[in-house]
């Protein structure tokens, strides 16, 4: 959890908006950092988050959580992290065994064209089963509302599946978590090109962070520096809030400066780097 | 190859191998690795952080690297550093058969595994699945999984794997456009870095990245993976004759760092590095800074001529100073002969030294930067100096500003010399 960026989007582990869809961007960066973040966040907050880690093994997400101060093996004891580990269950899709024991969530490797459908219903079924048990508490403890945490989205794009069904995965986890059970979704999609050229074939990762930030309530894209590679900063942060309150959209921009350490990052207006003055 | 080193350091380092190809023998392959040169001598350290240093990582958890070459002769690669991680290596000599037999190795060679009746289960290649489920098998037998039993001695499993993505394991790639298996290739990626989280093994994967069209794919397969460093000759390009590139064979850019388990990366000091192939050894410097400098130099005098009209150089100075003034004619005729001048200038490492050199060349003159010019910096350059002759004669201070936004917004940077 970085202090200062819970200062800039206003949210502390006590009080932050329910029924967010937030999404984290990069451009020829990379913001797995802000994931850090808001995975710190909310389990300091006591909810319960969901956690489709596609890219990382567990162990990578444990041992940054460490020095952020959080332990997720902890959690996930307590039941309060649910963990699908991407890259192990992915194993016995692609190297059929005769024996399969991992959940469906990953089925959609086999066939990519089906579509994210099993990804979905993993996560739809432990949601609301997890939220259908707390209503009869039985001493179980009271946790905040559901969150869902994907990292990331763009690499199902490379294993295949088509930018609508990814759209389609993630319109209906916004409908489920955040519309029926007010609760906040956090995906990472990441992009490579830049944002001035025109392909002809509107390229899959740029078309898919187009849909995604209209789905979506705050993005949180980040950059380098336009000016080139620097020691001290390394990049900037957009933030920008997507209101849709009764009153009509309002957008709302802010960027800052950004340098990660070892235990954190720093957020810092534009030109004010401790590096600089 | 490049992968010869890495497979050359796992022999010494009795470490075993994997070695996958489709067209070369693997054999082969293995009997061309570079000797080590088995004498401690210190060589200085080069600023290539050693990705393939033979201590295994503090977690079990294994890293995968890929490496791209493009249109390269044969190289070989001794990267070292100060820390006495890594060997080096001749590449003149092959290595001695008994220290190679030494190091267990595992074998898959493509023609000797025939594509299978059944069906794949996803949309990788047969090919691509036949090495993911040989690697497994090599894994789980030999006992690198991070789950086995710790009873004996746990070793590291260095796969290296040749040429993937080429038309030699039967993807296309590299033929059209539109390649019917666009995902073959970053579907055998993740599974590759599925088996390496869970084992103690790395990886060393060359793709022929000059081959591939496609530059959103190249840009998922370096997100696929951990390292990934391309490696660009200047055989047969312009840059040959450029005598910048006189020292150098090519360039080296680093694309990706690994931040394994944690949360910021260690980040080259030096994004600037182009390589040599000399007879005994293939090394990586930062490129010619110092050549650079004076052709940077002479340029900038060359356009002095144009700043010596007072009203604009005036004009120039105050809006350094950040006030508005009203455009002139000549000031926009000076400005966009600065804005040439000024891509030829320095770049962002060691400005202070040069700064120092220049104004030890230059006596009498005030240095300033046009905020206007940063629209347009290339990538690598973070400080501009703008030199103009000075009526003053003991007033050689200079500024130095540093902008980092080409629109409204600058920041300034001032470093004292």
């Amino acid at each position: 959890m970085f202090t200062e960026l819970n200062s800039i989007l206003n949210s502390t582990p006590d009080s932050f908006t329910q029924g967010e869809f937030i999404l984290v961007s990069d451009r020829r960066s990379d913001a797995s950092f802000l994931i850090h973040h808001f995975l710190s966040l909310y389990l300091r907050a006591r909810c319960r988050v969901w956690f489709l880690g596609l890219v990382q093994s567990f162990n990578h997400y444990s041992a940054v959580s460490q020095r952020l101060g959080v332990s997720l093996a902890q959690a996930k004891e307590k039941g309060q992290l649910v963990f699908l580990e991407g890259l192990k269950e992915s194993l016995s899709v692609l190297i059929p065994q005769e024996t399969n024991t991992g959940s469906q969530a990953m089925d959609f490797l086999r066939d990519p064209a089906v579509g994210l459908k099993s990804l979905y219903e993993f996560v739809r079924s432990s949601v609301s089963s997890s939220s259908g048990r707390d209503e009869g508490a039985d001493g179980a403890e009271e946790w905040g509302p559901p969150v869902l945490l994907v990292d990331d989205l763009s690499v199902l794009l490379s294993l295949g599946v088509s930018v609508g069904a990814v759209l389609d995965f993630s319109h209906y986890c916004r409908a489920t978590v955040c519309s029926q059970l007010q609760g906040n979704v956090v995906m990472l999609a990441r992009c490579d090109g830049e944002e001035e050229e025109d392909d002809e074939d509107d390229e899959g990762s740029e078309r898919l962070l187009k849909g995604l930030t209209h789905q979506c309530s705050l993005t949180l894209h980040v950059q380098g520096l336009p000016t080139g590679y620097c020691r001290d900063i390394h990049g900037q942060v957009e933030v920008c809030w997507r209101r849709r309150q009764g009153d009509g959209q309002h957008a709302q921009k802010k960027v800052f400066q950004y340098k990660v350490h070892d235990k954190g990052a720093s957020f810092f207006a534009r030109g004010t780097s401790s590096a600089v003055l | 190859m490049i992968l010869k080193y890495f497979l050359a350091e796992g022999v010494v380092c009795r470490h075993e191998l994997f070695v996958a190809a489709a067209h070369d023998n693997p054999d082969d392959i293995l009997q061309e690795l570079p000797a080590p040169i088995l004498d401690d001598v210190a060589i200085h350290k080069p600023v290539e952080q050693p990705r393939l240093s033979c201590e295994p990582q503090d977690s079990l958890d294994a890293m995968k690297i890929a490496w791209r070459y493009q249109n390269l002769p044969k190289v070989q690669s001794a990267l070292a550093s100060s820390s006495r991680f890594g060997h080096y290596y001749d590449v003149s000599k092959t290595m001695e058969p008994e220290i190679r037999q030494a190091a267990k190795c595992h074998r898959f060679y493509l023609p000797e595994h025939p594509t299978q009746s059944s069906p794949t289960h996803s949309t990788m290649l047969q090919s691509y699945s036949a090495l993911l489920k040989s690697l497994q098998e090599v894994i789980h037998r030999e006992g690198f999984e991070v789950a086995a039993p710790m009873s004996k001695s746990r070793n590291i499993l260095r796969i290296g794997l040749h040429s993937l993505g080429s038309v030699l394991w039967g993807d296309d790639l590299c033929c059209h456009d539109n390649p019917s298996n666009s995902h073959a290739l970053t579907t055998f990626l993740y599974g590759l870095r599925a088996l390496l989280r869970s084992s103690l093994s790395v990886a060393v994967v060359t793709v022929p990245s000059h081959l591939i069209q496609d530059r959103a794919l190249m840009g998922s397969i370096t997100r696929l993976c951990d390292n990934a460093i391309a490696l660009e000759s200047f055989k047969g390009s312009e840059r040959e004759t450029n005598p910048l590139y006189k020292d150098y064979h090519g360039l080296l850019y680093v694309r990706q760092v690994p931040h394994l388990n944690c949360l910021a990366s260690k980040l080259p000091d030096h994004k600037d590095l182009a390589f040599k192939l000399k007879r005994k050894q293939f090394t990586i410097e930062v490129r010619g800074a110092e050549l650079h400098f004076w052709i940077a130099l002479t340029f900038a005098l060359h356009m002095l001529s144009g700043f010596t009209e007072p009203r604009a150089k005036q004009t120039r100075r105050s809006q350094a100073r950040g006030c508005v003034t009203a455009r002139q004619r000549a000031l926009s005729r000076t400005e966009s002969r600065l804005d040439q001048c000024i891509v030829f200038l320095f770049q962002s490492h060691s400005s202070e030294l040069k700064t120092r050199k220049v104004t030890q060349v230059l006596h009498n003159v005030s240095v300033l930067t046009c905020p206007r010019l940063s629209a347009g910096l290339p990538e690598d350059y973070s400080s501009c100096f703008l030199f103009l002759p000075d009526k003053r004669s003991s007033d050689a201070h200079t500024h130095t500003h540093t902008h980092t936004h080409t629109k409204a917004m600058c920041s300034t940077e001032k470093r004292p010399l």
